[in-house]
């Protein structure tokens, strides 16, 4: 007859053991007695409900013995050891501050910077179809190198969709800056919203099968058709003030009325295809008041295929297939034009298509672990420094019956209590970070950071890498002193693991600002290059004023408005184009025949209409021949020297006065010396411009200097009497330029600033450091002073030991970051050289942080009177 | 000198304990105060009261021999202290006093004698 084992299992759990053997014998007595008493059945009901009374404090609470069962986390110890890391922050606390601030910095830096590098990786991620959406490139071999395009012929669309009927589905789309969107009232003037910032597209339905779009009403089935437009839901409200919006009207750009089919969901992903008004592609034609160009020799970056692919599709075929293709639509590119696919995870990465640089981005990956790296070796700096004042408490603890692994997670836990605090810190930074990168780069990239599980997982990530790194060392050092040494007050600063690694951090953090210096100089004047190369054509003080989209410019309006733009005085010369030099991204090619030979030249040559002002406004150089004469129709051509090389011939003089043939042949009159007719990033490619008014599409305006804004309205007046169907656009050719690199700009203003914060996060330690020396050396000092050294040679004491440092980590920094930097350097067609100055710089500029932090500390150590610092013993 | 008072509860647990003079330990106890008063006790009120008395040190306990009947496990035998004695003593005491007032004035007046 035994009472319920489960019951008794209970008890033993629950029941203070040094209670449980009266207990469990007086429940087991019962139990027999009630047996007898009342039978079996209802005994087991009884003694379960006994157990169950016993389920009270009084039962389980354990007696108080002598020895805790597990002395690391007993109550007492644990309060002993908070009460213990509390009085020594309190006892030290500048180097408490330091400490915290450091790693404060260093962490919430670190984790912006994965919040920055996570949003790169997950952009356009949500698409279902990811991993098999492409967009189509154009791509041209030049002397320079090889230049993607983002565009594609207009006529890519029907032709892939011909020649290639395995492709899943095709869309073609057309990308344009700053709608103008009107609304019609029923009375009165149009409403109408200027939208900046914001891009409108045209775009074939099957764009909507591509990428994954949610519809609040309607949806794409109409858009096929011309004059349909859908709109995304924040647009809609802006405008009607309900998103039930479906049939209303809304005129964009001024020139052409759409009607809405479907409002969409706002963009909430990360998204580089954010269009916030999205018209049919049908409508295109209207649009610009033209036909679209057939053939394929005029590419717009913004003119883009995007396709999705079924699994069976590998690159190779496609390139292989894509052969055959410029074969039959372009023959005179074969040898330098291609269409290769760019899948979508690379398009947000490919610098040549207005994407972001990956090796800033892996540089900032390299930053936060850096800053990691510097804040937890200040940590072990100051900590092992310390170590000597704790000798003896580490000594009377061992005396006492610690063991080495106690002392070991005791020393970690005061580090895991920093570092929370920091956290908290970092927390703060942050935020504040994540608020003021939402705002400053939003017009580089659209922003959303999210909270998610994967910020926090790197959070607790890098709290457990920092408590690892900086409490390590510190504790072993700590938890293996000896005993009778440390209460001996015998412990020095040998003992502590002293010099050598203290001097070894040091010069880790040295070198690691060094290379982040470098890494800032290099990437600052290689941006800078970039953006100030001549590119042979003035840019500073050219305005360009779009004409009317329309087959044929109306001339004598054309110089109706020259005449208006020249009265403004402060307007010094004006010429009319298809584009200006920066091209807009739009590039025209043909193919041409040179003067008697029979066949065609196997290059592509692009074309450029201008008028006989263009010279003089861009300030573009002769090397042989003259301008052209001024005319409305084609005449004359000028080439480039590019073009005279793709022919074959050394002298461009020879070319003068032979037959250019387009059509028709052309006399060639004059060589341009090379200029970068579309960007850097596109290299310089055989050109000839020629007169052809009734294809201008810009007027390019040279200015004095003076009230820019002024001559800006007066422009737009003066356009919108001429031209009342149309809007007025204007923008100057310095800021077009800006505009390729604004994602580069941003990057490395990124990278300069975090690799600032690294470098500041160096100089606290240092400070530290010196602080601690400085407390260190107060007797020598004062010894010293006794016995006759100078106030130069006290501060030599200090300086002397950071020279020799800063020298052997420039030794060590020097070939690190000459090595990282020239493979960086490799992604540019046009680069700097790594000259010796920029390693000097970086030297010098670490040995002058070191002078400001080292210098004040030091200065007042020896001004100290030695008579205060000898007399306290 | 203050003294620790005790609940009524605690007052019959500890005078169990003295009646049982040294057989006293969990069971017996609740056996006998079951069979006394007619009060259904339940062992975890006794073993609760039993703690209360020895923390106010009325009671103090020991282990006892291992017994068959339990397993081999031992019982804890309680004794009342001299301080447990004087206790129930003076509470005796007091409850005297009370009561012989109570009945000189009962034996003064009928209407108190028909109503007690």
């Amino acid at each position: 007859m035994t009472p319920p084992r489960l019951a008794d299992q209970f008890l033993k759990f629950f029941c203070a053991p040094d209670r449980l053997e009266e207990v469990q014998g007086d429940l087991h007595e019962e139990f027999a007695y009630q047996v007898r008493r009342v039978g079996e059945r209802r005994a087991r009901w009884r003694y379960w409900r006994d157990v169950l009374g016993f389920f009270r404090p009084f039962a389980i609470r354990r007696k108080p013995g002598d020895y805790s069962p597990n002395p690391l986390f007993s109550p007492s110890m644990i309060q002993n050891y908070v009460k213990i890391a509390w009085r020594n922050l309190v006892k030290n606390q500048t180097y408490a501050l330091i400490n915290v601030t450091g790693l404060g910095l260093g962490i919430g830096a670190a984790l912006l910077i994965f919040a920055l590098v996570r949003y790169h990786y997950a952009i356009d991620k949500h698409h279902q179809k990811y991993d098999r959406i492409y967009r189509v490139l154009t791509e041209f071999v030049t002397p320079e190198g090889v230049f993607d395009i983002a565009g594609v012929p207009y006529a890519m669309g029907k032709a892939l969709q011909n020649d290639h009927p395995a492709i899943e589905n095709l869309a073609m789309i057309d990308i344009y800056r700053d709608p103008l969107v009107a609304i019609p009232m029923p009375t009165g003037p149009d409403r109408k919203f200027k939208e900046a910032h914001q891009m409108g597209a045209f775009v074939q339905p099957a764009y909507f099968r591509i990428f994954d779009y949610h519809w609040v009403v309607g949806g794409p089935t109409e858009l096929a058709q011309p004059n349909t437009v859908v709109i995304s839901a924040e647009n809609a409200t802006k405008y009607f003030g309900t998103t039930q919006v479906i049939g209303k009207v809304i005129k964009l750009n001024a020139v052409m009325n759409t009607r809405i089919v479907g409002v969409f969901e706002d963009y909430r992903d990360n998204t580089d295809f954010a269009y916030p008004i999205m018209a049919s592609w049908a409508s295109l034609r209207e649009f610009y008041g033209r036909p679209l160009t057939e053939g394929f020799d005029n590419i717009n970056g913004d003119t883009q295929c995007f396709v999705s692919l079924n699994d069976g599709f590998s690159k190779a075929d496609w390139d292989r297939q894509m052969m055959a293709f410029v074969k039959k639509y372009k023959p005179h590119g074969v040898k330098d034009t291609r269409f290769p696919m760019q899948p979508l995870r690379d398009i947000h990465f490919s610098t040549d298509t207005g994407g972001v640089s990956q090796g800033l981005i892996w540089s900032l990956f390299a930053i936060g672990v850096f800053l990691i790296i510097t804040a937890s070796i200040n940590f072990v700096n100051l900590a092992t420094a310390q170590a000597l004042n704790r000798s003896r408490e580490v000594g009377v603890r061992k005396v006492l019956g610690s063991t080495r692994g106690q002392l070991f997670w005791q020393f970690i836990g005061e580090t895991a209590l920093l570092t929370l605090a920091a956290t908290a810190l970092a927390l703060l930074f942050f935020q504040i970070g994540q608020q003021l990168a939402q705002e400053r780069l939003h017009g580089a990239f659209r922003f959303t950071f999210y909270y998610d599980v994967s910020v926090i997982g790197w959070l607790a990530l890098i709290v457990v890498v920092v408590i690892g790194l900086s409490g390590l060392y510190p504790a072993l050092v700590l938890a293996g002193f000896k005993p009778a040494m440390a209460l001996a007050g015998r412990i020095t600063t040998r003992q502590v693991g002293g010099f050598s690694v203290r001097r070894g951090l040091v010069i880790t953090q040295f070198a690691i600002s060094q290379m982040l210096i470098v890494g800032m100089i290099v990437v600052a004047s290689q941006l800078q290059y970039i953006q100030t190369k001549d590119l042979g054509f003035r840019q500073e003080a050219i305005l360009t004023v779009r004409l009317p989209s329309s087959p044929k410019q109306d001339i004598s309006k054309m110089n109706t408005f020259r005449n208006l733009a020249l009265a403004i005085p402060e307007v010094k010369k004006l010429s009319y184009s298809v584009s200006g030099p920066p091209q807009s991204g739009w590039i025209s090619q043909t193919m041409i025949k040179f003067d008697t030979r029979p066949e065609p030249e196997k290059f592509t040559t692009q074309q450029q209409f201008i008028d006989a002002d263009y010279l003089n406004v861009y300030g573009l150089k002769l090397v042989a021949g003259r301008n052209l004469q001024p005319a409305d129709t084609a005449r004359e051509v000028l080439v480039n020297e590019a073009f005279v090389k793709a022919l074959g011939i050394r002298d461009p003089a020879k070319v003068l006065g032979k037959l250019m043939h387009n059509g028709r042949g052309l006399e060639i009159v004059g060589v341009l010396k090379d200029f970068n007719q579309n960007n850097l990033k596109s290299g310089i490619a055989p050109l000839y411009m020629t007169t052809r008014a009734t294809s201008y599409f810009y007027a390019n305006l040279q200015l004095h200097n003076g009230n820019f804004r002024r001559v800006i309205e007066q422009l737009e007046k003066d356009y919108n009497g001429l031209y009342p169907d149309s809007y007025f656009s204007a923008q100057f050719v310095d800021e077009q330029l800006q505009e390729f690199y604004v994602q580069e700009q941003t990057m490395a203003s990124l990278v300069n600033f975090f690799a600032g914060i690294a470098v500041i996060i160096g100089g606290l330690g240092l400070y530290g450091l010196v602080l601690f020396m400085a407390a260190q050396k107060t007797k020598e000092i004062g010894v010293r002073k006794v016995l006759g050294a100078s106030i130069r040679d006290i501060l030599w004491l200090f300086g002397r030991e950071f020279f020799r440092l800063i020298v052997v980590a420039f030794v060590i920094a020097t070939p690190m970051a000459w090595w990282v930097m020239s493979h960086w350097l490799q992604d540019f067609v046009y680069r700097i050289e790594l000259d010796w100055w920029i390693f000097a710089l970086a030297m010098l500029l670490t040995a002058l942080i070191t002078l400001l932090t080292v210098s004040y500390e030091s200065i007042k150590a020896s001004f100290a009177n030695p008579v205060k610092s000898l007399r306290s013993e | 000198m203050k003294r620790s008072y005790l609940g009524e509860f605690e007052e019959i647990v500890l005078l169990t304990v003295a009646v049982l003079e040294g057989a006293a330990y969990g069971v017996s106890i609740t056996h006998e105060i079951i069979e006394q008063t007619g009060r259904s006790v339940r062992l975890n009120q006794i073993h609760s009261a039993l703690e209360r008395l020895e923390d106010k040190g009325m009671v103090k306990s020991e282990m006892g021999e291992p017994t068959a009947e339990r397993g081999g496990r031992r019982k804890r035998f309680f004794t009342v202290t001299a301080y447990g004695r004087r206790t129930l003593e003076e509470i005796q005491e007091v409850r005297v006093t009370f009561w012989s007032r109570l009945l000189i004035r009962g034996m003064q007046s009928n209407e108190l004698r028909v109503m007690s």
